[in-house]
């Protein structure tokens, strides 16, 4: 699993989605995955299949569960900046879960073949803290570097006041105005929010590196595959690069034919139906 | 650097700094979700509000 890189991945998405996405709705996109399965996976007989596998909770990792989320928030709220950010967070948490070597099935159900690249050792089986080790003794805490570096290099811009101003609030006016109002907070307070979860994926980086390094006393193995102290791999396929390919390739080529029929039947007239942000009508009525 | 951002900055380095050293101290306690993305918000906004509306004579022991 990745950790940090979730909190960074929101504001690199939201720099190239701009006001057309909602950046709380991204967010909550790329928590979904684990937002209600994780607490659960330390506690589990064999974490790595409960967390990624089918049987067991795998299919929050899949491309249709945000699909399905989506869809639910474009039926419930009307709002196609909220579905859209879902839809793209959800599917960054995916992508970026690929890289351990529990893996995901993207194309679940029509595949249950975990696809990774194994970078690093999915370690749910030693605990959380002994997971928050491992992870930062391998390739997964460069990995989070990597994000950070990535922000910073080219959507820093997104974390400044006149960008929280003039892209995330018209993004999404009315859950801002609420949180105004609910909580008195003014646009330094809603900035300070906006930022925090930034600054979460910064600090949960650099104390978890520090626990690994001076608690845990963990050796720091940033190679492929590693740490490589870990003795179980954690892969839940034996199968080939080829079989892989081949299953994937099928699951991937029926779900793309599901996703065509479903916005057929459905996406396309809840799209109809639903609203864009006010800044986004207004440059499109002067179109 | 003009005044007021070089004291933001500083401000945010300060809480940078604390929440690590919490983080490390007591890991589960602060390193989630909940109060790792809140946990500016109530350090550099919620707390100095709340030290602001005591009046001077409660503030020091």
């Amino acid at each position: 699993m990745s950790w940090a890189a979730h909190e960074f991945e929101n504001y690199v998405i939201q720099r190239h989605v701009g006001v057309k996405v909602s950046f709380l709705g991204i967010v909550l996109g790329t928590l979904s995955p684990d937002l209600f399965t994780k607490s659960l996976v330390y506690s589990s007989d064999d974490p790595a299949q409960f967390h990624r596998g089918w049987p067991g909770v795998g299919f929050s990792h899949s491309l249709l569960f945000g699909v399905v989320l989506a869809l639910l928030a474009l039926a419930v709220t009307r709002s196609r900046s909220w579905s859209l950010g879902i839809l793209i967070g959800q599917w960054a948490h995916v992508f970026t879960d690929i890289a351990d070597t529990a893996g995901v099935m993207p194309f679940f159900p029509f595949s249950t073949e975990p696809v990774t690249i194994s970078m690093w050792r999915h370690a749910a089986a030693e605990g959380a803290y002994g997971d928050a080790a491992a992870y930062y003794s391998s390739l997964g805490g460069v990995w989070d570097l990597f994000w950070l570096v990535v922000l910073v290099l080219v959507a820093r811009r997104t974390l400044t006041a006149d960008y929280f101003r003039t892209t995330i609030v018209p993004a999404d006016p009315r859950v801002w105005a609420w949180l105004h109002r609910r909580t008195g907070l003014g646009e330094r307070g809603l900035l300070t929010l906006y930022r925090g979860l930034c600054f979460y994926g910064a600090g949960r980086m650099v104390s978890w590196f520090l626990y690994a390094r001076l608690g845990a006393k963990t050796p720091f193995q940033p190679v492929w595959d590693g740490p490589s102290y870990l003795t179980s791999f954690n892969d839940l396929s034996d199968a080939g690069p080829v079989e892989v390919l081949w299953r994937s390739a099928l699951g991937g080529l029926l779900f793309a034919v599901f996703l065509w029929l479903l916005w057929r039947l459905l996406g396309a007239r809840l799209w109809r139906r639903g609203v864009d942000p006010p800044s986004v009508e207004r440059k499109r009525t002067f179109l | 650097m003009p005044e007021a951002p070089r004291r933001g900055v500083l401000a945010w380095s300060l809480t940078f700094v604390a929440y690590v050293a919490l983080g490390y101290a007591t890991k589960g306690l602060v390193l989630n979700w909940i109060v790792g993305p809140l946990f500016p918000l109530l350090a550099l906004v919620i707390l100095p509000r709340i030290l602001r509306r005591q009046p001077d004579g409660e503030r020091t022991p």
